[in-house]
């Protein structure tokens, strides 16, 4: 567990006039007692969130993906994973993020759960319309909170964020310890700082010529093929395309020679006057005097986040003139 | 062939072996066979290999600097070949691993090779010790006779 449990102190109040009365410390302590009991339950569904662990079912190459880069990036506190369920026509995965949403505010993690649901489609190879991210999470102060379900999902390059109401309040009143909140909060905070540090941003270009998602294909898969690349498109329609680079070298990371392994989504947006073109973009690299397998490659973010951020910017320039 | 000449011999096997195995993968992750911290973690697993032998030999070496006429005896036949083979197999075996991993081949990622080079200390560790130990051992008890 990342912090200590609250230490929960005495809980009578303490007899000030100074009498001593047999009478009146039995039912102090009776009633220290039962507040104790009262307290030490709640005080169990307040940490119920920080001390849960994770399902140890069997994951899901996407899920491990996933729960890599999660890590990497430093938000293993913040999102555990609650369960992962998968079809041939839908993946669901439900996370956790406890009082994130409390702490950050409403919009802050908002963003987040944008990127997480692109990691998703991204790690999982899958159409966005396949992919549903549920995140979970507490609002309404630390007492006695109600629990939000985040339904995450992208259409026509579009993330929707649906809220809604899984758990009502209990109506309970609970002995807080501010301690352990503020140390949560700070802990929060920093963790979120780092993120949006270490993570790439999502690119965008306007352009007022007429470009297909077929156009940008055939543009991307010439460029990638005249590399020594191979390109596997994995969804494509009138307003998104979905492909994956693999056996590139150099190309987002051009002083090293390592291996690398692109996902490369793109978005089309049709704005009044323009076009507006969103990249989407996560990059693998790995080592070896040969490519690698699926297994062999690490996440570009944290370590080369900066790297895949100017490349993206440079690519959804070039789009824009296609 | 007399115990104090295998003994020379096998000690430079191994000094060399040692050599040999961090240099492959010192001169692989400059050819990017390897990244950074893949090379520091495998020479980190080997170097310790072989240091349990090397520390032994460098010993016996520095123990016996003086002693220049040999008058050890003679060793079996059956002792040399296996005095041979056994570290010659590790080390080839060792050297072939770090070329596969750098190459790709049989390996998914580095945490199987990790693994394998780990298990690998199981498997020879046990047989190259006790040639080793003998060896080195003798060499120790005729020194204080």
């Amino acid at each position: 567990m990342a912090y200590e449990l609250p230490r929960w102190t005495r809980l009578g109040t303490p007899d000030t006039d100074g009498r001593d009365s047999s009478s009146r410390r039995g039912f102090l302590f009776k009633r220290a007692r039962v507040l104790r009991i009262i307290t030490v339950f709640f005080a169990t569904i307040f940490c119920a969130h920080a001390e849960a662990e994770e399902p140890r079912t069997p994951e899901s190459p996407a899920l491990v993906a996933f729960v890599a880069w999660r890590d990497a990036v430093g938000l293993t506190d913040t999102f555990r994973v609650v369960s992962e369920q998968s079809t041939s026509t839908k993946y669901q995965l439900t996370l956790d993020a406890g009082h994130l949403e409390e702490v950050i505010g409403q919009q802050a993690a908002n963003e987040i759960y944008r990127q997480l649901i692109i990691k998703v489609i991204s790690f999982g190879e899958l159409s966005p319309a396949q992919v549903e991210l549920h995140v979970l999470s507490l609002e309404g102060g630390f007492c006695d909170p109600s629990g939000m379900d985040n339904n995450v999902k992208m259409t026509d390059g579009n993330i929707l964020i649906d809220r809604k109401l899984y758990r009502k309040p209990r109506g309970i009143r609970c002995m807080l310890n501010f301690e352990y909140i503020r140390k949560y909060t700070n802990h929060t905070k920093d963790v979120v700082g780092r993120f949006k540090r270490n993570t790439s941003s999502t690119p965008t270009v306007d352009t007022d010529r007429a470009i297909t998602t077929e156009r940008i294909k055939q543009y991307l898969s010439e460029r990638y093929t005249k590399k020594g690349a191979t390109v596997t498109v994995t969804s494509v329609s009138a307003n998104w395309l979905g492909l994956t680079v693999r056996r590139l070298r150099s190309e987002v990371i051009g002083d090293k020679k390592y291996w690398e392994r692109l996902q490369v989504m793109v978005v089309l947006e049709p704005t009044k006057t323009t076009l507006r073109i969103h990249l989407i973009l996560d990059g693998r690299y790995g080592s070896g005097l040969a490519p690698p397998s699926e297994e062999g490659y690490s996440d570009m973010e944290p370590a080369y986040t900066s790297y895949l951020d100017e490349y993206g910017k440079s690519l959804v320039l070039a789009l824009g003139k296609v | 062939m007399t115990e104090m000449q295998l003994r020379n011999q096998i000690g430079m096997l191994l000094i060399a072996s040692n050599i040999l195995v961090v240099a492959s993968t010192i001169v692989l992750f400059l050819l990017n066979g390897f990244l950074y911290n893949e090379m520091t973690t495998t020479i980190a697993l080997v170097v310790p290999m072989f240091s349990v032998y090397t520390t032994a030999i460098i010993k016996s070496i520095i123990a016996n600097r003086t002693k220049t006429k040999d008058e050890t005896a003679t060793v079996s036949h059956q002792y040399v070949l296996l005095s041979w083979i056994l570290p010659s197999i590790f080390t080839i075996y060792l050297v072939a691993l770090v070329f596969l991993k750098a190459f790709n081949v049989g390996f998914a990622s580095f945490e199987q090779f990790k693994g394998l080079l780990v298990a690998s200390e199981t498997l020879f560790g046990a047989y190259v010790g006790l040639i080793v130990g003998s060896m080195f051992d003798i060499g120790k008890r005729k020194e204080q006779s």
